[in-house]
C-alpha cells in the first residue's frame, strides 16, 4: 500500500474493498473542493489475493496515530482527546474526519467531560480491533433463532470456529458498564450523539438486562419512574393488554 | 440516531432542578457541580424502543404500565421477536397455539402503519393456523420488515398430516421484494412461485432448515439473489443435485448439514470463505471459490482415500481444512500418485473416530499429507476403543513407498489421543523423520474429542507409560531446536 503524504482526511479510514475505497474516495474528493492528486484516489486498491476477508486494516491504523489526536471540548469546556483510531468508532466522528473538518476542537454540547472521558476510554480499548462489518454482525446476530446442532462434547475447534470475542474485550465490557444509572444513561445520551453504536448497543442491552423478568413496580423502582396513572387507568390498562400481565 | 439535543421537554424540565448529590457514582472524580442526573426518562425516543426491543415481546407490552410517558413506546418499537416455547416454560409445558397467535395478532395490531426492521417469530406450526401466518407475512410485507424470522417447529403429529406450510410468494409483489434482507425460516415448503415472482434482489443472509423443496424451484428462488452472502441450508431432503443456475457472486458463508438426500453440490461461487458441510460423502464441486479461507466438512459413510480424492476434485483451493470421519473405513493402499495437489492447503486438523477394524491403519492418512505440499499445521484428533491401548497391528512405516518425499513446510504437528498404538507410533515417527522444519510436536494422550463429556482422566502410570514408547525416539529424530510436548 503506498504511503504518499495524504492531505488529511482525504483517504477513507478503513478499506473494506476496492469498491468501498473508491466509493468513499469519490465522496471525500467532491466534498472538499481543495487540489487533491486525483488519479491516486480515483483508482481503487486492489485487494491482496491472499489476505482474508477479515483482514484488519493495520496500515491504514498505523497512518491514523500519526496523525494528530482529535480534541473534544465537553459542555464545562474541559477538552478530551482522542485519537484517530478511537474516533473511527463514532460515526459522527468519522464523518467529520473524512470531511476534514476534524482539525479543530469539536464541541460536544451536553456531553459532561466526566461522561466524555469514560466514552473516550471505551473508544480507546476497542478502537484498535474496530471492524465495521464484524461490529454490525455481533449486534444483530443471524440467524435470530439458531439452529440446534448436535452439542459440543469437544474442546477441539473446528477451523470454521469464530471466536465470539477474540480480543478478550467481554469481561472489560462488563466491568465498565457497571455504572449507576445516572451515570449509565449519560454515557447512552453521549454515545447516542456521537453515533457510538457498539457502545450504545452495550448501554441499551444493560438497561434491558436490568429490566427484564422484572415486573412493572420493581422496574419504576430501579430506574425512579414516577407512576402517573390513577388505580383505574392502571387497572384499565392492564386489562387491556390482560395477556402481558399474567405470570 | 436520534439526536438527543431534541429530547422531550423531561429533559429541560430536569435540568432546572438540583443535581442530584449523593450518587453511588463509580469511580468519577468529585467535582462541585457533577453531570446532570440523567433517569431513564430522559433518553430519547427511538433508544427507549431499542431498549425495549431487546426485551420479548410481552415485557415490551408490560411497560405501557410504568407510567403515562411509557404508554405508547413500546408500540413504536423496530425490532418485534415472539417466542413461543418461552411461553411454554414458563406455564409448563401446555403449548396453546391458538393464545400465542391471539398475543401476536394484538401487538401487530398496534403496530400497523409502522416501520418495523425486525420480525421474528418462532411457535410450533399447526396447519390450521395458515391463515395467520399469511397475514403476518402481509404486515411484514406493508411494514417493509428487512429482517423476518419464520421459526416453526413440525408439530408433533408430523408424520400423519405432515404438511409444511407453504411460503406465500404470491403476497410480494415487485417493491416488496426489495425490502427484504435476511430471512430465517423453518419448517416451510417451496412450491413452484408464481411467474412474476422475480426473487429477493436485495437478500443478504437466507438460512433454511427443514425445507421440503425441489431443485427447480430452489434454483428459481434464488437464481435472482445475487447479493447473497450468507447461506445455510440444514435438514432439507431435496432428493436431487444442489445445484444453481446463476452465479453466487457475493456468497461468503455456505453451510449444508444433514442432508441426506442431496446427491452432488455445484455452483459457482468466486468469493466462498467459508464452506461447512456434513453428510455423505457426495461430490461437491467448488473449483471456482478460489478464496475458499476454511471448510468444514464432515463426511459419513465412505472410505478415507474417496473422500480425500473427492475433496481434492471439488475443493483444490481450500487454506484451512477441517476433516472430519466418523467411524471410516480405511482401505490399505497407498493412494499416492496424484498429479493434483491441494495447493493453498496450510492447516489440516483431521477428525477420526474409527470403527474398531480399522483402527490400526491410521497411517493411511499419508496419503491426504502426500497431497498437501505446503502444509504448515497437521492436527490429527482420535477417538478410539481402549482395546487400542499398546496395540501391535497395522502397517509400519516401512511400507510406505518411499520415493524420497519430504514434508518441507511442515512446522507443526498436534496429535491427540494417542494410545502408543503402533500405528500411532508408526504415524508419529514417519511425519518427524520426513519433515526436515518441524518445529513443534505435541503428542496428547488426552482424548480431545470428548474431554467435555468424559470427566475420567487416564491414570498417570498409564500415561507415563505410553510417552515412555515414543520419548526417546522422538527426541533423537527432531531437530535440536524443536520443541516436543508429550501431554
Amino acid at each position: 500500500m503506498d504511503s504518499t503524504a495524504d492531505p488529511k482526511g482525504k483517504r477513507p479510514l478503513y478499506q473494506e474493498d476496492g469498491l468501498a475505497y473508491a466509493r468513499a474516495a469519490a465522496a471525500a474528493a467532491s466534498a472538499t473542493a481543495a487540489a487533491a492528486p486525483d488519479e491516486e484516489e480515483a483508482k481503487p486498491k486492489p485487494k491482496p489475493s491472499s489476505s482474508s476477508e477479515e483482514a484488519k486494516p493495520e496500515p491504514e491504523a498505523e497512518d491514523q496515530a500519526e496523525m494528530p489526536p482529535l480534541v473534544l471540548v465537553a459542555e464545562d469546556g474541559v477538552e478530551v482527546s482522542i485519537s484517530r483510531r478511537a474516533a473511527r468508532m463514532s460515526h459522527m466522528l468519522r464523518l467529520l474526519m473524512e470531511d476534514s473538518c476534524a482539525d479543530g476542537p469539536i464541541p460536544a454540547p451536553n456531553v459532561h467531560s466526566d461522561i466524555l472521558d469514560l466514552v473516550v476510554q471505551y473508544c480507546e480499548k476497542h478502537g484498535p480491533y474496530y471492524d465495521p462489518e464484524a461490529s454490525e454482525r455481533a449486534r444483530n446476530p443471524f440467524p435470530p433463532f439458531p439452529v440446534e446442532l448436535t452439542p459440543t462434547v469437544s474442546s477441539i475447534k473446528p477451523v470454521t470456529y469464530v471466536d465470539p470475542d477474540p480480543h478478550g474485550l467481554k469481561d472489560w465490557d462488563k466491568d465498565f458498564i457497571s455504572l449507576d444509572n445516572s451515570t449509565l444513561f449519560e454515557v447512552i445520551l453521549a454515545a447516542n450523539y456521537l453515533n457510538i453504536e457498539d457502545l450504545l448497543d452495550l448501554g441499551t442491552t444493560t438497561v434491558a438486562d436490568m429490566m427484564r423478568g422484572k415486573k412493572p413496580e420493581e422496574i419504576r423502582e430501579i430506574f425512579e419512574i414516577e407512576n402517573d396513572y390513577t388505580p383505574e387507568q392502571e387497572a384499565e390498562l392492564r386489562k387491556e393488554n390482560a395477556w402481558a400481565f399474567e405470570d | 440516531m436520534g439526536n438527543y439535543l431534541n429530547s422531550p421537554t423531561a429533559l429541560e424540565k430536569k435540568c432546572e432542578l438540583h443535581y442530584h448529590v449523593n450518587r453511588p457514582a463509580r469511580k468519577i472524580a468529585a467535582r462541585n457541580e457533577g453531570p446532570p442526573n440523567a433517569k431513564l426518562d430522559n433518553l430519547p425516543q427511538d433508544v427507549l424502543c431499542t431498549i425495549l426491543s431487546k426485551l420479548p415481546a410481552r415485557e415490551a407490552v408490560r411497560s405501557s404500565v410504568l407510567s403515562s410517558e411509557w404508554r405508547y413506546i413500546w408500540t413504536a418499537c423496530p425490532r418485534l421477536s415472539f417466542n413461543h416455547n418461552d411461553d411454554v416454560r414458563r406455564h409448563g409445558g401446555k403449548p396453546n397455539a391458538q393464545v400465542f397467535v391471539d398475543h401476536v395478532n394484538e401487538v401487530l395490531q398496534k403496530h400497523r402503519g409502522k416501520a418495523i426492521d425486525h420480525l421474528e417469530i418462532k411457535f410450533t406450526f399447526q396447519s390450521n393456523l395458515t391463515y395467520h401466518l399469511n397475514n403476518w407475512i402481509r404486515f411484514a410485507i406493508s411494514s417493509q420488515t428487512k429482517n423476518l424470522a419464520l421459526d416453526l417447529a413440525p408439530p408433533s403429529d408430523f408424520l400423519k398430516h405432515g404438511d409444511h406450510y407453504r411460503f406465500p410468494f404470491q403476497l410480494f409483489d415487485k417493491e416488496s421484494v426489495s425490502c427484504l434482507e435476511c430471512l430465517q425460516i423453518s419448517f416451510v415448503s417451496f412450491k413452484p412461485p408464481p411467474a412474476q415472482f422475480i426473487g429477493f434482489p436485495n437478500l443478504r443472509k437466507l438460512d433454511l432448515h427443514l425445507l421440503n423443496t425441489t431443485r427447480q424451484d430452489l434454483d428459481t428462488i434464488l437464481c435472482s439473489c445475487e447479493n447473497l452472502e450468507w447461506l445455510s441450508i440444514v435438514r432439507c431432503q431435496l432428493k436431487d443435485e444442489l445445484e444453481f443456475s446463476r452465479p453466487l457472486s457475493q456468497l461468503r458463508y455456505f453451510r449444508v448439514k444433514h442432508c441426506n438426500n442431496i446427491t452432488k453440490i455445484q455452483f459457482h461461487a468466486a468469493k466462498l470463505s467459508t464452506f461447512m458441510y456434513r453428510g455423505d460423502c457426495i461430490p461437491i464441486a467448488l473449483h471456482h471459490s478460489i478464496k475458499l479461507e476454511k471448510a468444514e466438512v464432515i463426511f459419513h459413510d465412505l472410505t478415507f482415500q474417496h473422500c480425500t480424492a473427492a475433496l481434492l476434485d471439488g475443493l483444490p483451493g481450500v487454506r484451512n481444512l477441517t476433516l472430519e470421519f466418523t467411524f471410516q473405513r480405511m482401505e490399505t493402499t497407498w493412494v499416492l500418485d496424484s498429479r493434483r495437489v491441494f495447493s493453498q492447503l496450510r492447516h489440516v486438523q483431521i477428525v477420526m473416530i474409527m470403527c474398531e477394524e480399522d483402527e490400526d491403519k491410521i497411517l493411511y492418512i499419508v496419503s491426504l499429507l502426500r497431497v498437501a505440499p505446503f502444509l504448515e499445521n497437521l492436527e490429527v484428533h482420535l477417538d478410539s476403543s481402549y482395546t487400542l491401548w499398546f496395540a501391535k497391528g497395522g502397517p509400519s512405516r516401512l511400507d510406505i513407498p518411499a520415493c524420497g518425499y519430504k514434508y518441507l513446510n511442515l512446522k507443526n504437528m498436534h496429535l491427540t489421543g494417542f494410545r502408543a498404538a503402533n500405528s500411532h507410533i508408526q504415524l508419529l515417527l514417519h511425519v518427524v523423520e520426513n519433515a526436515p522444519v518441524i518445529d513443534t510436536l505435541t503428542v496428547d494422550t488426552c482424548e480431545r474429542l470428548v474431554d467435555l463429556r468424559k470427566t475420567e482422566k487416564i491414570k498417570p502410570g498409564l500415561r507415563c507409560a505410553a510417552l515412555d514408547t515414543v520419548r526417546f525416539r522422538l527426541r533423537e529424530s527432531l531437530q535440536p531446536g524443536a520443541k516436543l510436548y508429550l501431554l
